[in-house]
């Protein structure tokens, strides 16, 4: 079917599958029309499944942006069509004079090649973040301060009787200012965490969340587990938040350890050596591989994060593992030894 | 990654890594954004599963590197044309800070599935996904017939589809 414009049609399927969100979404869809839709949904399972890739094709652009029906203000609209007309202008500018500098070498690369970002640049998009190596202290508006550890990003959102910080990123330790009317919340993937007193440091990882109250009073909630679990940690105390519960943390000298970073040190207390390279990633360009071997031994020391290099030397010291430097140290393997 | 791709990798980033770097740096004028870049382009090169075939290594640097930056720089760049957008909105029309950090977290997807639209069908189509719309007041709005609508729907939709398979 040519048509001006048009974007090209996709599969059958998805193509019965758009028709009826089309007809859904319309503001005007009757109890025929909605029985007719409940009908062809029963009839197959592939009219299922068509039904719920284009679900989460929506979900996946809009997120949690997307809008029921009737609210009927079009700001919204306004705001974001606007954002990607300029984005469009300034991106064909900036592809031209990225063509003049570096020189476009005419090749047809395929997704492949630009898929995954590695998490090595710092992420722009953030209201705050430090760069590889680099640790940094905001001042907040309310008087707050955040200091970030080595590739960390934070987005702070202030007001409506909540100080909201959402940490992307790596980590912090944040100095709250108090003022009763406004909770000091710090939310990162998996957990959400309430300032009870003035300091506490928190770390996003992968799959989980430290977070270790440096003063008295953290509240800590949990925002993938079903049902919601919450615990208050004491001064002191620490807990691992992931999927699907809270673990509590009491080793004497945790909350020095856990904030030993502030002061560009790497405090180790009997953690597995996978759990120290990570902590020593954000401060080199490059890449550390470990074996599954390797990973599993268990590392005590103080290192300094400001001198990596320094650091896997000691590591090669005290272990029996094999410290491959490739490329000038670009790329680092570490093996358990033979 | 297999012994022989690595040694690949290490072998490309000691011949090439100081050229890119330099490459860079002249263009960019910032060292620490050189860096970064020039890293993450290797990092990407070493994902690649047929390294030890690469004929033309400086081109195909070259062009990751180029697509990071076109990357970084659109983030940037929608990061900035966000906000003078909101600054742009009346006051009474302003979306509220909650409704901001929803829309903000979801603005790059939307950039990239939407960006290769038509103006007028992206509109159309976000005054229905976004602000809840019926098609008869997006077409009042928009000054089109509803048949229009409908068939901007269904690009909307498509692109939205196309977006998650590639």
């Amino acid at each position: 079917m040519a048509r001006a414009n048009a974007v090209d049609a996709l599969d059958a399927l998805t193509e019965q599958a758009i028709d009826w969100m089309v007809e859904l979404r319309s503001g005007a869809a009757d109890e025929a029309q909605r029985a007719a839709f409940q009908a062809w949904l029963a009839a197959d399972a592939r009219h299922q499944q068509a039904w719920h890739s284009l679900g989460g094709a929506l979900d996946a652009t809009f997120g949690q942006a997307r809008a029921g029906q009737g609210r009927a203000s079009g700001a919204r609209t306004d705001a974001v069509s606007h954002a990607i007309e300029q984005v469009a202008v300034l991106g064909a500018r900036r592809r031209r004079m990225l063509r003049a500098a570096l020189g476009v070498a005419g090749l047809g690369l395929g997704s492949s090649w630009v898929a995954r970002s590695s998490g090595l640049l710092a992420d722009w998009r953030a209201d705050l973040h430090t760069a590889t190596g680099e640790r940094k202290t905001f001042t907040l508006a309310d008087g707050s301060r955040l200091q970030l550890d080595a590739r960390s990003s934070v987005d702070v959102r202030f007001g409506d009787g909540l100080r909201l910080v959402q940490l992307r990123q790596g980590q912090l330790r944040a100095d709250v200012f108090a003022d009763a009317a406004a909770p000091f919340v710090v939310r990162t993937e998996h957990a959400s965490l309430r300032a009870l007193g003035a300091q506490f440091m928190v770390r996003q990882e992968e799959s989980r969340t430290q977070a270790v109250a440096l003063s008295a009073g953290l509240e800590v909630r949990t925002l993938l587990a079903q049902p919601e679990q919450r615990a208050v940690l004491a001064q002191g105390q620490g807990a691992w938040i992931d999927g699907m519960q809270i673990t509590r943390l009491a080793q004497p000298g945790l909350a020095a350890a856990a904030s030993a970073w502030t002061h560009g040190v790497l405090h180790a207390e009997d953690q597995r050596l996978d759990e120290v390279l990570a902590a020593l990633r954000p401060y080199r360009l490059g890449y550390i591989r470990v074996s599954p071997a390797a990973a599993r031994l268990r590392v005590t020391g103080i290192f300094a994060l400001d001198d990596s290099d320094a650091a896997l030397q000691a590591l090669a010291e005290t272990l029996p593992i094999d410290i491959h430097r490739h490329s000038g140290g670009w790329l680092v393997r570490v093996e358990r030894r033979a | 990654m297999p012994a022989a791709d690595a040694a690949a990798a290490a072998a490309l980033f000691t011949a090439h890594q100081p050229w890119l770097l330099e490459r860079l740096r002249k263009r960019l004028r910032d060292v620490a954004e050189a860096e970064d870049v020039s890293s993450e382009t290797f990092l990407r090169v070493m994902g690649y599963k047929r390294l030890h075939a690469m004929h033309e290594p400086r081109a195909y640097l070259t062009t990751i590197a180029k697509n990071i930056l076109t990357e970084t720089w659109r983030r940037r760049d929608l990061e900035r044309a966000w906000i003078d957008a909101l600054a742009a909105l009346p006051q009474d029309l302003a979306p509220s800070p909650e409704e901001r950090a929803v829309l903000r977290e979801s603005l790059q997807a939307i950039a990239d599935a939407l960006e290769s639209l038509p103006a007028k069908a992206r509109t159309a189509f976000l005054l229905s996904q976004l602000d809840g719309l019926t098609y008869a007041e997006i077409a009042l709005r928009i000054d089109m017939s509803e048949r229009m609508v409908r068939r901007y729907m269904a690009d909307g939709l498509r692109c939205c589809m196309r977006a998650l398979q590639s």
